[in-house]
């Protein structure tokens, strides 16, 4: 296991090294020049004023020089500052990682406890309305783009049952329940497309296993159907549907960006949406580099995952 | 032996009588039709929108860039079918002219990453070593980003145009096609057909074109149906943030910004119709690829 342990790490830090030279990278082809944009109108006026700030912010220095220096920022947790407020971006992020981090984790469990048991009974209900019924809304939750399912359930609320969007933000530690209230509808629209890919790998695994031998072996042997299906089904169907979530995580970072700003939420994507628009850009920066390590270390936990629960694997 | 069953033994001579009929294209459509009436389903449909792409401005009733303050916010009515938006413009025509650059930026993008990804993947395949392992590390680290994260760092540092957001739409579908591909190329390259072409004397470049390219011709199909249907909803998502493509110019994910979501009371179908005429589309090119996937290559798994 340590050995495993050591490759899988030494594979994880090029690869974060090479995001961070990406993302530096683009981001310095974004059009306009910072330094005009933070004195606007004063840029028109003065160009020696642009030229010293440029000088201050550090933007005349040869490219790689400013990579290493953000490199080396980063290392020591400091983005630097926010073009937009002046403020530590780090001091911002903090503030908005857990609401992302809360809206992601509960369209996960959410999509956990619905969509494996619902792969689970369609398969074995297999051709049956139930299983018809899973697999049309497992399509369906692929096709619809998450930010309009968004939209439409806003206008449900609002329309139906006048509940209006609330305008202030309660984090889930001073006030829980207004919290949950609040992101019960943005979890379900963010779980729903993750319970449908969920629902049909589990739905396809569990067929696949049903089929082996060691499964006939065990009704053979006269098993209870359900130890048959928890206990030697499931745990072997397992690995596969742990990739479909690992990977619907990172996904699901992504697909945050826009129901944010659908919800006008203050997490992470609409914080990154909002330093595009005013050409932020060691803010956009920073998140878009955030977001990469958490797909880079949900990458890294689930080879991890998969090296405790399938011993064949830390040996290839 | 009999004379009679001599003839049957013979290679060649009954060839006549046995030899399958030759079939057409229709013949082959026909079949796909019965074996999968779903994807002939999202054939059909994606067809439609193909002929809306293409036709639109024939086929639109309204002009769609016309304001009408006489019309604002209008229901669907017999005028107006799916009613008009807050500057009295037609939806159902801004719909069927935003076919065009929905599908441009969502259909261009997918198969420019596609096939870029294709081509890394057939290539680095193929030639192994050093080459294979950089591309492999540089595929990882794009890998490593949200599919929207990488499209919008894309988008923001390109600015917003039709072609730009097209783009955009096609980074994050390089290293996805380039791994599948890959993989299939890899074992497609262990086939003795491709031991004999080097047998006899192939170029690379006559090897990896006319040998090993039809052989990845399936998955790399599939791949890109797959990719199609997340193309538009990629593109649909960056022009509702505003980093698509550049209004006036109405596509599905813009027709939803600002307006759309303001007047959610007051005008819900400015809200409904786009997006429901996304997820149409969206359902049917994964239909078609699904069933494309089923007949063509039943072993590989598409990964988003």
């Amino acid at each position: 296991m340590t050995a495993y342990l050591v490759r899988r790490l030494l594979l994880f830090i090029p690869v974060v090294l090479g995001a961070a030279l990406f993302v530096f990278f683009v981001m310095q082809v974004l059009p306009g020049d910072v330094a005009q944009l933070i004195l606007g109108e004063e840029a028109r006026a003065s160009s020696v004023a642009v030229e010293q700030l440029r000088e201050h912010l550090g933007l005349n220095r040869p490219l790689y020089e400013q990579f290493l220096s953000w490199l080396w920022g980063v290392l020591r947790l400091d983005l630097g500052n926010s073009l937009w407020t002046g403020r530590p971006i780090m001091d911002e992020l903090i503030v908005r990682i857990p609401v992302s981090l809360e809206l992601v984790s509960l369209g996960v469990i959410l999509s956990v406890i619905i969509g494996v048991p619902a792969g689970i009974v369609s398969a074995i209900k297999r051709e049956t309305l139930f299983d018809y019924a899973v697999r049309s809304v497992a399509y369906c939750g692929q096709a619809i783009p998450n930010f309009w399912l968004g939209i439409m359930v806003i206008i449900t609320l609002v329309t139906v049952f006048r509940w209006l969007p609330p305008i202030s933000y309660s984090s889930l530690i001073e006030n829980p329940i207004e919290n949950l209230l609040m992101m019960a509808a943005p979890a379900f629209v963010l779980g729903f497309r993750q319970t449908a890919v969920t629902a049909r790998m589990t739905r396809s695994c569990m067929l696949e296993v049903l089929n082996e031998d060691f499964v006939r072996t065990a009704r053979a042997k006269g098993l209870l159907e359900r130890a048959v299906l928890l206990r030697h089904a499931l745990a072997n169907a397992l690995l596969p549907i742990i990739t479909i979530v690992f990977m619907e995580f990172a996904y699901l970072f992504g697909a945050l960006i826009v129901l944010e700003h659908v919800f006008n939420l203050p997490g992470m994507g609409s914080f990154i949406v909002e330093a595009i628009y005013r050409r932020d850009v060691p803010t956009a920066q920073a998140i878009i580099l955030f977001l990469a390590l958490v797909v880079a270390l949900t990458n890294l936990a689930q080879d991890l995952l998969y090296g405790l629960l399938d011993p064949r694997i830390r040996y290839s | 032996m009999s004379s009679g069953s001599t003839h049957t033994l013979v290679p060649g001579a009954a060839s006549t009588s046995l030899q399958r009929p030759a079939r057409g294209i229709w013949w082959h459509t026909a079949r796909f039709a019965r074996h999968k009436p779903l994807g002939m389903a999202g054939a059909v449909v994606t067809g439609v929108f193909i002929v809306l792409a293409v036709a639109g401005p024939l086929l639109a009733p309204f002009n769609p860039y016309a304001l009408r303050p006489e019309h604002v916010l209008e229901a669907p009515n017999a005028t107006f079918i799916l009613g008009t938006d807050d500057l009295g413009r037609d939806q159902l025509s801004r719909i069927i002219y935003g076919t065009r650059a929905s599908l441009y930026v969502g259909v261009l993008g997918a198969l420019a990453g596609s096939m870029l990804g294709g081509i890394i993947g057939l290539i680095t395949a193929f030639k192994g070593g050093v080459a294979d392992s950089a591309a492999q590390r540089v595929m990882d680290v794009l890998m490593s980003f949200p599919m929207m994260v990488l499209a919008l760092a894309m988008v923001a540092a390109l600015g917003p145009s039709l072609l730009n957001a097209a783009i955009a739409v096609s980074v994050p579908f390089i290293p996805r096609s380039a791994r599948t591909i890959r993989s299939r190329a890899l074992s497609v390259k262990e086939a003795m057909y491709i031991e004999s072409t080097k047998a006899i004397g192939c170029s690379d470049r006559r090897t990896i074109l006319y040998h090993m390219l039809p052989n990845c011709l399936a998955p790399w199909l599939v791949v890109c149906t797959v990719q199609i249907a997340s193309g538009v909803l990629v593109e649909a998502s960056l022009s509702f943030l505003g980093l698509g493509v550049p209004p006036p110019e109405p596509s599905w994910g813009n027709m939803l910004v600002g307006a759309a979501t303001k007047y959610v009371e007051a005008a819900p179908w400015m809200a409904i119709f786009p997006g429901l005429v996304i997820t149409v589309s969206v359902f049917s090119f994964s239909l078609l690829g699904d069933a494309l996937r089923d007949v063509l290559d039943p072993r590989i798994r598409t990964d988003r």
